[in-house]
């Protein structure tokens, strides 16, 4: 159920830097999100009109968790906002993530800002999920997988924190079996994971990302090109609505 | 109902001012998960096209300050899904239904009008912003010629109220206005986006993919307003004035300027109850200041 409401903020750090995590007290948004989902985040200085989609890294009992970049105008505004600050927010939004099957084993991939989306959902994954995480240069949020008991494994361009090297070419370095894939991350990595698990046969959801202006489906400003399976053609979908969450065999990755 | 709200635009009877403007609430069904959609004096639809249109690339958005840019590309499934789908969705709400139609010739422009035109809808909004693919891409709304034209063919298709919708990339939106009633127009809305553009200088290139896009927000508020205040001066057919209002203070000022009626756009991806909160504003206006209906200031500005 969708709400739009003022939320109060609790515990903001800098994880990293530019990368911050902030905890809202949103029980609306806590008691029906799924991992997966996102809510808007309007920025307090009114000349930004735009909400900023933000993923829920993590649901409490009456909170989310959520993790940023600061990338312009208005993110910078959020790292600014003290306890028991409010910021305006509205969610939770899109579809999540379909969970797997008793029994099926799961590989999740995450490049950068596409981790934190994918915490709650190695929380939820009732069997066996093994988590590799792609960085820039020095790990974040690795240690939150490993807390609840995940096999974690990180790549990183600098070698920073283990492999080094692309995640995917970390994953494929250690071939684990997988019933399912997950991922999120920058388009390239998104895409060479549904082609690498296309090539094995293996489902695979992708978490997309593109700029929004409404957040639930009505201005069709955030698009992706899926084609369904038996269509003729593809068409634009909407990320906010009918996403984040793809099947990433149905993505149009290239044009 | 509140009589001092109530509204004809047209011969229709809106039960307030306040409409939605088109393609920035769908055709109101996730709104209407926030909002009631019964409080809206009417629902303008996102533009319908007679086939499906797939839309622009990617990027279709960018922010700009108190403003926007879109580049949607006016993607729609066709006319046949907005009947099927969205019609009857619509109508189960106690408001009125605008239609905005939308074609690249006047051929399709007429299709859509002709598939609509006994269709249980209250108005068709004529989006003329659309290049004519027969005229080089010439937008229709720029010239008085293909303006008078598009909305004579149209009008040849349809009895029911017809709203025109100007673009304001013009050098003399009266010109404009009086050649859209002489083809037939029962009323004006105005203004649609003015083009923008926007330049991401750490990639050195445009944010969206067509380059360029259309601009709404606040901003262009002043803009919209004169073009609003000179039309009402210039024609005698009613206005639905639209272009970054906000506020119920915004949507007052159109109506002293001359419009019937207002359009809210951009304002709902700030704030999804912007329209409710405004149709609040203005019955607190007339209340607290004892004004008995909304034509003692329609138009009061000289």
């Amino acid at each position: 159920m969708n709400t739009y409401y003022k939320a109060a903020i609790r515990n903001q750090k800098e994880l990293m830097p530019g990368i911050w995590k902030m905890e809202l007290e949103a029980p609306e948004i806590a008691h029906s999100a799924r991992p997966g989902q996102f809510i808007q985040m309007y920025p307090p200085d009114e000349r930004n009109l735009l909400a900023r989609p933000i993923s829920l890294a993590a649901i409490h009992g009456e909170s989310v968790e959520v993790v940023y970049r600061v990338v312009g105008k208005g993110t910078e505004q959020f790292p600014r906002l003290r306890d028991n600050d409010t910021v305006q927010l509205m969610g939770p939004l899109g579809d999540g993530f379909t969970l797997p099957e008793a029994g099926e084993r799961s590989v999740i991939i995450g490049g950068g800002l596409g981790i934190p989306p994918l915490l709650e959902l190695s929380k939820r994954i009732p069997g066996e999920a093994e988590v590799f995480l792609g960085y820039a240069d020095a790990p974040f949020m690795d240690g939150d997988f490993r807390g609840h008991g995940r096999k974690v494994h990180v790549a990183s361009q600098t070698g920073n924190g283990g492999f080094r090297g692309t995640v995917l070419e970390l994953v494929e370095t250690i071939a684990p079996f997988a019933d399912r894939v997950y991922a999120c991350g920058p388009r390239q990595m998104l895409q060479a994971v549904a082609e690498w698990a296309g090539r094995q046969g293996i489902p695979v959801q992708v978490s997309m990302e593109e700029r929004m202006a409404c957040g639930i489906g009505a201005c069709l400003g955030c698009a992706v090109k899926i084609q369904k399976p038996g269509e003729k053609d593809w068409q634009y979908l909407r990320v906010c609505r009918d996403g984040p969450v793809f099947s990433g065999r149905e993505v149009v990755w290239n044009g | 109902m509140d009589d001092r709200m109530e509204t004809v635009v047209a011969g229709v009877a809106l039960k307030n001012p306040v409409i939605t403007a088109s393609g920035t609430f769908g055709s109101g069904r996730e709104y209407g998960e926030l909002i009631d959609l019964d409080c809206l004096g009417a629902v303008t639809v996102k533009g319908v096209s007679c086939e499906p249109w797939k839309g622009n690339p990617i990027p279709r958005i960018a922010e700009t300050q108190s403003g926007m840019l879109n580049s949607i590309g006016l993607q729609n499934p066709g006319v046949e899904h907005f009947i099927e789908h969205d019609l009857p969705f619509l109508r189960q709400h106690d408001t009125k239904i605008i239609v905005n139609i939308c074609g690249h010739t006047l051929a399709q422009y007429c299709a859509v009008a002709e598939r609509l035109a006994d269709c249980d809808v209250d108005m068709l909004e004529l989006n003329i912003s659309c290049p004519n693919v027969e005229e080089g891409g010439l937008a229709f709304g720029t010239a008085p010629r293909m303006v008078e034209r598009v909305v004579q063919a149209v009008r040849h298709y349809t009895g029911q109220p017809l709203a025109v919708k100007l673009s304001p990339e013009v050098t003399d939106i009266t010109e404009i206005a009086r050649a859209a009633v002489s083809g037939g127009a029962d009323a004006l809305s105005l203004i649609n986006t003015l083009r923008g553009m926007k330049i991401d200088i750490h990639r050195r290139r445009a944010v969206l993919a067509s380059r360029t896009g259309g601009y709404s927000g606040p901003g262009i508020m002043p803009v919209a307003l004169r073009m609003v205040y000179e039309v009402c001066k210039t024609v005698d057919v009613p206005v639905i004035g639209m272009g970054g209002i906000a506020t119920f203070e915004d949507a007052l000022e159109f109506i002293m300027a001359g419009a019937a009626a207002v359009a809210v756009g951009t304002a709902n991806f700030h704030n999804p109850y912007a329209t409710v909160e405004i149709i609040e504003g203005i019955r607190g206006y007339l209340e607290e200041n004892d004004i008995a209906s909304l034509d003692k200031i329609r138009g009061i500005v000289d």
